[in-house]
């Protein structure tokens, strides 16, 4: 019986060892004494490279031949394998997008994207999902890009123009099949701005599967809290993240006729693009008044684990810190510090690092590498003396590890304020989307 | 003494290594599993000069692995340095003409090497212009320059 067993295991062995020949066999008929080509490639070998291959080599790929072109824009295997070595994302300088890449060893650079019809954009750029949302600088119109896909779609607004006030976010609500449905939230409320009051309050909806592409206005009662003009949203898992607080018209006035500062609760809110409004109060791990700079990123934990990041700096503190959660979600979050960094040192003011109070201090942090990359204009106290402005990227790493990256000259240009509703010259610090971005074959156009 | 393993490359020749060595191999591991590699194992479409290279990647990474886990016990700078040290073999080790790069990745997918698998796909296209990846692949050009340059256009957001 014995032997049975041993001769059939031995031509199992046989077995083997002749198909292991056989296919060494067919893979010297390929043709090997030549350079190989690529359709002698196997596919799954084509497909190995293919995600080692950086988003950043894609001008390269795509340029190659039109099979390549159209393999990259049919799969998003492109840089799969490479997403951690870079960040890229988008920002915006002098009304112009750039795009951003970051490498992990801490360099950064930025380089001009001609957006369609040589689009200049006013305030914001917002990023979900592989989708970037830019307004118009005219605000007539909003831009929905996706650079993946090379397309991008126009969207007018509800009525008449849109208003330099507004807020806006994109972000997606997901069915059980994991099915995305990208929108984009407009967000009017204009009681905190210059002007006569009309006190109007609305949420508007834009989706972009919709064939009737029109704006869907939600039933919304004035809440109790407000978003300042020129905070943004950060986008986390579809939903988007706003800092807010009480409404100052609510709040009692000291005898002097000043907010108290613990008068104002300050908190985190979510704005749920599949039950389409916003969630409860969420908090904060800190308390911030009036002038202080609070902001807020994103960015990826590992490979899917989208978390969020809040930057708070005190107007007149020599500190600013950032937080991380651990967990986020509409109706809960947590919280732990990442980093704290010491601003009063001669080095800063070498560095001319200062966080500007509104519109400033945009970043994004790299948890893995434990630095964070603030983006702001150098200069900054001395705008009116040379000299020029620089856009300037601040990297802050471990134990006060700082050094600064020079992105650009900033221009001193006409804007509409927001505030005042008026056009105004104004040097406006860099604003970086924050998560990275990841391709996504998203149609948009 | 450890078991040694014989290789024989598509001219013929002969390579023994340690069976350590040699299971850095996947696919020579079940060979090996399977007690099948007595009379040496045949390797007809790994020349000698792949091969080479291939038994070397093998022998620093086997070499490396030991390495670490000596130190396991304090994991300190001295680890932190040592995957240093191997990263910069590894980039060293791949700085090779474009025929053997292929030679070597095609090798490692047939023996099933995942690290040296890795390390050829990623250098294969990176850093690389338009007319250096056409050259490699031997990949005709299929657009007007027209065309080119406005895939180039569109494109110009994700760098070069």
């Amino acid at each position: 019986c014995s032997t049975v067993i041993q001769d059939a295991q031995h031509t199992r062995l046989e077995r083997e060892r002749k198909t292991l020949i056989f296919f060494q066999l067919r893979g010297q008929r390929v043709g090997r004494r030549m350079m190989p080509r690529m359709i002698d490639l196997p596919q799954k070998l084509v497909v190995e490279i293919f995600k080692r291959v950086p988003i950043t080599s894609l001008k390269a790929v795509r340029s190659t031949c039109k099979t390549w072109e159209a393999i990259t824009k049919s799969w998003v295997v492109l840089g799969a394998a490479a997403r951690h070595e870079f960040l890229l994302g988008f920002v915006k300088m002098n009304n112009k997008v750039y795009s951003l890449r970051y490498h992990h060893q801490g360099d950064v650079s930025v380089q001009q994207v001609d957006l369609p019809n040589q689009l200049e954009i006013s305030s914001m750029v917002y990023h979900c999902d592989g989708l970037v949302l830019c307004v118009a600088k005219d605000l007539s119109k909003l831009v929905v890009w996706n650079p993946y896909l090379c397309q991008s779609r126009w969207i007018g607004p509800r009525g008449e123009s849109f208003n330099a006030s507004d807020i806006y976010a994109i972000g997606y609500s997901e069915d059980k099949n994991k099915k995305r449905d990208h929108k984009i939230l407009r967000f009017v409320d204009d009681s905190c701005v210059v002007g006569p009051v009309i006190s109007v309050f609305r949420c508007e909806i834009y989706e972009m599967s919709s064939s009737d592409s029109s704006w869907r206005v939600l039933e919304e009662g004035k809440p109790e809290w407000e978003i300042d003009v020129h905070q943004r949203g950060a986008s986390v898992n579809g939903n988007t993240y706003f800092f807010a607080h009480d409404r100052f018209d609510d709040i009692e006035p000291d005898a002097d006729g000043s907010i108290p500062v613990d008068g104002v609760e300050d908190f985190l809110l979510c704005f749920d693009f599949t039950k389409e409004r916003f969630g409860p109060r969420l908090p904060l791990p800190f308390h911030s008044y009036n002038e202080d700079c609070v902001t807020l990123s994103s960015f990826l934990r590992g490979d899917d684990d989208e978390q969020l990041a809040a930057l708070f700096g005190g107007c007149e503190s020599d500190f600013f810190e950032i937080w991380v959660t651990l967990s986020v979600e509409p109706n809960h979050v947590s919280w732990t510090k990442f980093l704290v960094v010491e601003t009063g040192g001669p080095i800063f003011t070498r560095l001319n690092f200062k966080l500007s109070t509104y519109f400033g201090g945009s970043f994004f942090v790299d948890e893995e590498n434990k630095v964070a990359v603030v983006f702001e204009l150098d200069s900054y106290i001395s705008i009116s003396a040379p000299p020029p402005s620089q856009h300037t990227a601040f990297v802050f790493g471990q134990a006060g590890y700082i050094h600064s990256v020079n992105l650009g000259q900033a221009l001193k240009l006409q804007h509409l304020s927001p505030y005042s509703g008026k056009h105004c010259q104004a040097l406006l610090p860099p604003l970086v989307c924050s998560s990275s971005f990841r391709p996504t074959l998203v149609q948009v156009s | 003494m450890s078991k040694k393993i014989i290789f024989e490359s598509s001219e013929g020749e002969s390579f023994e290594v340690d069976e350590a060595v040699a299971l850095e191999c996947q696919t020579i591991k079940n060979m090996i599993e399977d007690d099948c590699t007595d009379g040496g194992i045949p390797l007809a479409n790994v020349n000698s000069a792949t091969l080479t290279k291939v038994i070397d990647y093998c022998k620093k990474h086997v070499e490396a692995a030991a390495a670490a886990e000596a130190n396991a016990g304090d994991k300190d700078i001295y680890g932190a340095n040592k995957d240093i040290e191997l990263k910069t073999w590894d980039e060293e080790f791949v700085k090779v003409d474009q025929p053997l790069l292929f030679d070597l990745m095609l090798a490692a997918n047939f023996l099933i090497i995942p690290g040296l698998l890795d390390l050829t796909c990623k250098t294969m296209m990176r850093g690389k212009t338009v007319l250096q990846i056409r050259e490699i692949f031997h990949i005709k050009k299929d657009y007007t320059d027209a065309e080119e340059a406005e895939v180039r256009k569109e494109n110009a957001w994700a760098f070069e």
